[in-house]
Order: C-alpha cells, then structure tokens, then sequence
C-alpha cells in the first residue's frame, strides 16, 4: 500500500497516517454529529412543533461515508430504507439491503414501530412491471428486518 | 419491514391526459391507468 501510494500520489505517505487515525476520525466524527443535529434534529424539531410526523431516509445507497444512519433516522418518526427493483439476474444492491437493515435496527433500538421502505422504486421502465414481477420485491423487504 | 411504500406519483389528476403524471424517469407507474389497475384490489388491500 505505502509502495502504490507513492506510485499513484507521488509521495510518501508515511508522515501522514497519524492523521488517518486521529483527524480523519474526528473530522468525519464531526461531520456525523453535525448532520444528526443541525439537519435531521432541527428539522425533526420544527416538524413536531407544527404537528407533522416524518418519513426520513439516511444512508440509502452508497452513502456510509455521510455518517452515522443510527443516530441520523434516531430523529424521524418513521424511520425509512429504499429498496430499488432489480433484475433476476443481478439481484438487489447490497447496500439497500444493509440500509433496510440499519432501519429495522433503528426501529427496535429506538422504539418506532413501524419500519417503512421505499419500495419498487424503477428507473427508465415505464408500465414495465406486473404484480408478479413486483411481489418478489415486497418479499425481500418483508424478510429483511 | 412493516410498511411498504411505493415510490410513485399519486397525483393523477385528469383522465384524459394519459398515462398520467410520473416521477421523471423514475418509479412505479403505478396508477389507475396501469392495465391491471382494475384487479389489483386484493393485492393493495
């Protein structure tokens, strides 16, 4: 890793990994507590105020690195996953999977009892599914948390 | 998972403009202009 490192940056990293242990850490860590709070706290807030109950996704699909998915839906009143169709062939994206069972584990951590997906969601397919293709998604969800 | 829900538009307001209203390019078409609308009722309920 150091040798491609200096291949690929043309430097050594060796002085700089310190940092990744202790300043990337904290920097992400602050980003985290950040988006918990000043986004999905403050929003969460003036929505309870005004009466209204939120439907909230986080982490979705290729987005770990925004934070902490626990701490971010801990704010919503239901707690949301996505789960896009998929071909047969290909299969479901391994993230929505893990995103859908973030969101069942916040839900039983956090005590909101219903655990809510964006469901069948299709791009570029217009009337392209029946109920039958559309039930095996459904399927998933029901036995991923 | 206790509560799907569909990423559609459910704002259809007009028949005579069809399909209807989507998201762009993306979600469900699912709506009353879907030529199973008239028999999914047992599998919505």
């Amino acid at each position: 890793m150091i040798e491609q490192f200096r291949r690929l940056r043309g430097y050594d990293p060796t002085p700089w990994l310190p940092t990744l242990d202790r300043f990337l850490y904290d920097f992400r860590r602050t980003l985290a507590d950040l988006l918990a709070s000043e986004h999905y706290g403050i929003i969460a807030k003036v929505a309870h105020e005004n009466a209204l109950i939120l439907y909230r996704q986080a982490l979705k699909d290729h987005r770990p690195m925004l934070g902490d998915g626990m701490t971010m839906r801990n704010a919503t009143d239901m707690p949301i996953a996505a789960l896009w169709t998929f071909g047969r062939a290909e299969g479901p994206r391994q993230p929505l999977i893990g995103d859908m069972k973030g969101v069942a584990s916040v839900a039983h951590l956090y005590g909101q009892n219903l655990v809510v997906a964006e469901s069948m969601t299709a791009s570029m397919a217009p009337w392209a599914f029946a109920p039958k293709d559309l039930k095996r998604f459904i399927d998933l969800e029901l036995v991923t948390g | 998972m206790n509560r799907p829900v569909i990423h559609t538009s459910v704002h259809v307001p007009v028949d005579d403009k069809q399909p209807g209203l989507s998201l762009f390019i993306f979600g469900q078409y699912f709506n009353r202009n879907e030529s199973w609308a008239e028999l999914a009722k047992p599998w919505v309920d």
